[in-house]
């Protein structure tokens, strides 16, 4: 069936609206409401699947009527325009439109589950902070539904709690390769949940979490405040429990802390075992950063490494982030990986903000500076001491703002633009062969930049 | 010249340029980097059509008009020639709720959401991009992301958000010095099939504002007046348009 649908994104009509589309509209509008509309069909009727019912309500009240015009216009014929709701896999010819009648299915083919290739004990690094979690979990996946079930981990973001649970579904998938282990984040949980509700579709819902060999659930703190979602989880949980399938899940906190969180369910995850994961210290955190290094081949030296791991302290995430960041400098570069280097790639992680600089403030960091008054920046005094921090101020303005000339020279008490070339021209030469001005210039510009 | 149509609600950055926004026209001044990288990994998408795509995140920051939504729109461009529907969300707009607006982009292959700090500090946004982010990595695909401030400082309220933002590629876009807004400039206006000599780029460079998006904007209103004047690009037109502009 799906063999048949040609590929029209692409077809000759749905094409030239899209052309034409993208010369009427900003390109926020095109790229916001036309570029994810996709073309199934063209006859009879020109048929538009749209990601979500909000881009269908706003391309329905905006644009369908141009879209219209305009397929009628190349396609030489009057075509009527179809927009609907619908992804990639429910494309596959239907002719009806559907009253979700498709959702249930779509969503079941989508239903979550899958482990991350990567996250397997061989990747996972072991340091003091994790160890009593690692050797629970590898436990857990060499012998599942035992004694530790649940395993209860927790402890704050990127610490690799989900590398954790998922090293032991991995493990119990080696041992028993035909098993269902799944592996969830809550929120999707409670997504999952609310659309199965909306579509009738809750004993499916319930059918595939209920028939799992074991159930990897992360970030359970997405269930406080969550009635209805607790609930459900908590007769899957119980199901699980009885026919003594795994369940692993994971928290930002201790199960007791989980305010807002059904009682019961806080002490049945506090029956089996819990287990915590504290941040790495820094011979941990150098250790993931070699480790990571050679996995992608790339060699780091150890001084490199303690370099990186003393600034990125505080989660593995961030740490794999600034790695990457180093290593794809180094490539683009193809220099070495070095201290300097780092230092280089890492400013853009470290930084916070491009700082907003105003003239405002310009003229009180010059003033300040100088030992002058704000005021003395506006006056029409031409006395050396103030004309020449009023220069450097200006120069400044045109290099930090993005105000125009006539607009700064306004705001140095109503001068032209033209002094505001001049200021700008002559504070260029000046730091060229005025050494002193040179390092007022250099001072200020950090002053204001950093 | 051009129709105005649709246009009940203006989006923020209205910037409407005949020539889009495409990896060729953007002028990559101290960007080069992260040109080259945004580059390749939309190629990656665009490459792989349908089939099997690895995921991928690029977080792009910096400060107002230094190129991050050209990019994302380039990204989004390259990728739906390749007859992808990719997915551009700018959150600064002002939308009810994330549920509406952040479905059904599992299977796009890109997806960029540009201003994620328009959402920072507000939980359900966060909660659904959270959502939407563990749904991509499992799909695979591009996630290209834009904001002011590096992940740290988005103001996020749940720090899963913020850490799994900083886990890929960080880069902050530089902003453009005169010099290379003038350049800028007059690659966009060649693009546009318009010479605008050195002298015109420097007259327009000292009087108007400075910033890119009013530059662009400014090109766009003198492409017009050029192409409705059948005239060329001097500083007398210019001073024509400013006149009319005033007046």
């Amino acid at each position: 069936m799906q063999a048949v649908e040609p590929e029209v994104g692409q077809s000759p009509l749905w094409k030239k609206c899209l052309e034409r589309l993208e010369e009427e509209l900003s390109p926020q509008q095109f790229n916001t409401w036309i570029r994810p509309l996709r073309a199934i069909r063209e006859t009879p009727s020109l048929h538009l699947l749209a990601p979500n019912r909000f881009v269908v309500d706003w391309v329905k009240e905006r644009f369908l009527g141009r879209i219209a015009e305009l397929a009628t216009q190349y396609g030489k014929r009057v075509v009527d325009v179809v927009i609907e709701v619908g992804g990639q896999a429910t494309e596959g010819g239907s002719e009806t439109s559907r009253a979700g009648g498709e959702r249930p299915g779509k969503r079941a083919a989508t239903m979550p589950g899958r482990l991350n290739p990567e996250f397997t004990f061989e990747t996972h690094i072991e340091g003091k902070s994790n160890q009593l979690a690692r050797a629970a979990a590898r436990q857990v996946g060499e012998n599942p539904g035992g004694a530790y079930n649940p395993l209860f981990i927790y402890g704050g973001v990127g610490l690799g709690k989900t590398h954790l649970m998922q090293a032991a579904g991995h493990l119990m998938l080696e041992r028993a390769p035909e098993g269902r282990v799944a592996y969830v984040h809550s929120e999707r949980f409670v997504a999952d949940m609310v659309k199965a509700l909306q579509h009738n579709a809750i004993n499916e819902f319930k059918k595939h979490y209920r028939t799992l060999d074991a159930l990897l659930i992360d970030d359970i703190q997405f269930f406080v405040g969550k009635e209805r979602s607790q609930e459900e989880f908590f007769h899957t949980f119980n199901n699980l429990m009885e026919g003594q399938r795994q369940v692993i899940i994971t928290a930002d906190r201790f199960p007791k802390e989980l305010v807002g969180v059904e009682e019961r369910l806080i002490s049945r995850f506090g029956s089996g075992l819990t287990v915590s994961i504290d941040p790495p210290e820094l011979e941990t955190r150098v250790a993931i950063l070699m480790k990571k290094a050679q996995h992608e081949g790339v060699e780091l030296q150890e001084d490199v490494a303690f370099f990186v791991a003393k600034r990125v302290r505080s989660n593995v995430r961030e740490l794999e982030g600034a790695l990457r960041r180093v290593i794809a400098n180094a490539h683009f570069t193809g220099q070495p990986i070095s201290i300097e280097l780092a230092t280089e790639s890492l400013k853009d992680l470290l930084a916070f903000h491009e700082r907003l600089v105003t003239i405002n403030n310009i003229q009180k960091t010059v003033a300040e500076y100088y030992k002058i008054r704000v005021g003395d920046l506006h006056s029409k005094s031409r006395a050396r001491q103030v004309a020449r921090p009023r220069q450097v101020a200006m120069a400044l303005a045109k290099e930090l703002t993005n105000h125009s000339l006539p607009e700064i020279g306004d705001a140095f008490g109503g001068r032209d633009h033209t002094t505001v070339i001049h200021a700008c021209r002559k504070i260029g030469e000046l730091t060229r062969s005025d050494i002193r001005v040179k390092e007022d210039y250099g001072n200020l510009l950090r002053i204001l930049s950093s | 010249m051009i129709r105005q149509w649709g246009s009940g609600q203006q989006l923020p950055l209205d910037v409407r340029l005949r020539d889009g926004s495409s990896f060729d026209n953007f002028y990559d001044g101290h960007n080069l980097e992260v040109l080259t990288r945004v580059r390749a990994a939309a190629q990656r998408v665009a490459d792989a059509g349908r089939g099997h795509r690895a995921f991928e995140q690029i977080f792009l920051w910096g400060g107002r008009g230094c190129g991050k939504t050209h990019l994302l729109q380039a990204a989004a461009r390259l990728v739906q020639e390749r007859g992808l529907t990719p997915a551009y969300v700018p959150l600064g707009m002002n939308v009810p709720s994330p549920s509406d607006v952040l479905e059904g982009f599992d299977d796009s292959g890109l997806v960029c959401l540009d201003d994620i700090q328009a959402v920072g500090g507000r939980l359900p946004w966060e909660a659904g991009l959270l959502q939407l982010y563990e749904r991509l990595r499992a799909a695979g695909g591009l996630l290209l992301v834009t904001a002011d401030s590096s992940p740290a400082y988005l103001g996020a309220v749940l720090p899963d958000l913020a850490t799994r933002m900083g886990a890929g590629l960080v880069y902050r876009l530089r902003l453009l010095g005169d010099e290379e807004k003038l350049a800028a400039l007059r690659l966009r206006a060649r693009n546009r099939g318009l010479e605008m000599s050195e002298e015109v780029a420097r007259y327009v460079l000292s009087r108007y504002p400075r910033d890119p998006h009013a530059l662009f904007r400014l090109l766009d209103r003198i492409d017009h007046a050029s192409l409705a004047a059948q005239r060329r690009l001097t500083i007398p037109l210019l001073r024509a348009i400013h006149d009319e502009d005033g007046a």
